[in-house]
């Protein structure tokens, strides 16, 4: 199993669950939001 | 959620639930038990009400949905609430300590529609039995079986403590080579439950922390590895690829509110409405109104938490990373120092380490494009 297989799977079903959420109710995120990065925070927004 | 500068209103696409308080185990630096925020219910919440929760966060149109508790698969009914009709309306992640996912639940788990990912707890090697009170071979052997039964993907949630500091370079060895490992997520605990007795002997110096954190991170930034690496307020793998994030990221000015998660909202298991796990101020009850209701008139007294401005942060005004820390964490703001308009020193450490440590190792493009967000 190549290695960037690994990454790739999970973009693929992350960008899949992103094309669910209505552009206009969210923008985008704060560069705090990328860095923040706390284990309970939000996984999904950190991910964006 | 629309969430641009100056302006805000509560309209989620994703939320957090606790599903239940039970744990089967007693982590030393767990902020859920012995928290003087929070009292914890008696009882869990039925699957009904569960189901009903999720039935009103889809109402209102939230996309993405993440379990926790205690540990969520302490209930024996978490697989039917995973299964469920209402649950098909969720993308979602499964936070968990990872000792129940035996085979047969493992083999459950594959067949519930879009399960973006299990996030699992782990401490190191070593230090995982004295901070976690359970042996790493048992989590590593469940993680080892996701790999073999299933396609799921695996996301490691590591604490930093004084245990396991030492550990972290080992794992990531380990966690490059684990075919059903894609992301690590290092984070420091927050100052809650039985961490403020803890902490003294747990959380490790700055001295002591700064080498080892930057040591990993300029090993990923140079070997690239098959994993999303994240470290708290210094790094996270998107940055190396500025391309990606250059038209997600936007940045906050002083009438901003300084929370990067007001997209996102929490369910306890008591019922209480918050706006994140970790910051212990409640806006209403799903018990006793509508989700709906509590969206579009928090309780009397929220105002405390969602009038707040960056700008009232007078110290961070005129700070060169006001743009990129947004004032920092109001939960680590609130929980270090009891106030919740204050600085959250925390975050202005990491800043100062973020760009003279780690954003000079950063692509060019990437570093020309934080830097415009210095000020």
């Amino acid at each position: 199993m190549g290695g960037d297989y690994k990454i790739q799977r999970f973009e693929k079903r992350l960008a899949q669950a992103w094309t669910e959420v209505d552009g206009e109710k969210f923008v985008g995120v704060t560069l705090k939001g990328h860095l923040a990065n706390h284990n309970n925070a939000d996984p999904f927004l950190m991910e964006f | 959620m629309k969430y641009i500068n100056g302006r805000f209103y509560l309209e989620p696409i994703s939320a957090h639930i606790d599903v239940t308080n039970k744990c089967n185990l007693k982590c030393i630096y767990c902020f859920y038990y012995e928290d003087p925020y929070v009292q914890l219910p008696d009882r869990d919440p039925s699957k009904d009400e569960i189901l009903d929760w999720m039935e009103q966060l889809a109402e209102i149109g939230v996309k993405f949905l993440t379990f926790s508790g205690g540990e969520a698969f302490m209930r024996p009914d978490f697989l039917e609430i995973l299964s469920s009709e209402t649950s098909e309306n969720f993308w979602k992640v499964i936070l968990t300590n990872g000792i129940l996912l035996d085979e047969q639940t493992v083999e459950e788990l594959e067949n519930v529609p879009k399960l973006l990912e299990l996030r699992v707890s782990l401490d190191g090697f070593d230090a995982n039995k004295k901070v976690r009170g359970v042996d790493a071979k048992v989590i590593i052997q469940n993680i080892d079986l996701i790999g073999k039964m299933t396609d799921l993907a695996v996301h490691i949630n590591t604490m930093i403590t004084t245990e396991n500091l030492h550990e972290l370079e080992k794992m990531y060895e380990w966690i490059e080579q684990h075919e059903a490992i894609s992301g690590w997520a290092i984070d420091l605990p927050i100052v809650r439950g039985r961490y403020i007795s803890a902490m003294n002997a747990l959380r490790p110096s700055w001295s002591e922390m700064a080498p080892v954190l930057k040591r990993l991170i300029l090993r990923y930034i140079d070997e690239r590895p098959p994993f999303k690496l994240a470290i708290f307020s210094i790094f996270r793998e998107s940055l190396l690829y500025p391309n990606k994030i250059k038209d997600r990221i936007y940045s906050f000015d002083l009438e901003s509110h300084p929370c990067s998660y007001l997209p996102s909202v929490t369910i306890r298991t008591d019922g209480s409405v918050t706006l994140c796990p970790s910051l212990p101020f409640s806006i209403g009850n799903i018990r006793e109104r509508p989700l709906r209701d509590i969206l579009e008139s928090p309780d009397p007294g929220s105002e405390r938490v969602l009038r707040i401005r960056i700008r009232d942060i007078k110290k961070c005004s005129n700070c060169r990373y006001v743009k990129i820390c947004g004032a920092g964490c109001r939960a680590n703001a609130f929980l270090e120092t009891g106030k919740l308009i204050e600085v959250d020193s925390i975050t202005c450490k990491m800043m100062e380490f973020f760009e003279s440590e780690i954003l000079p190792h950063l692509p060019r493009k990437s570093r020309e494009l934080i830097g415009e967000y210095l000020t």
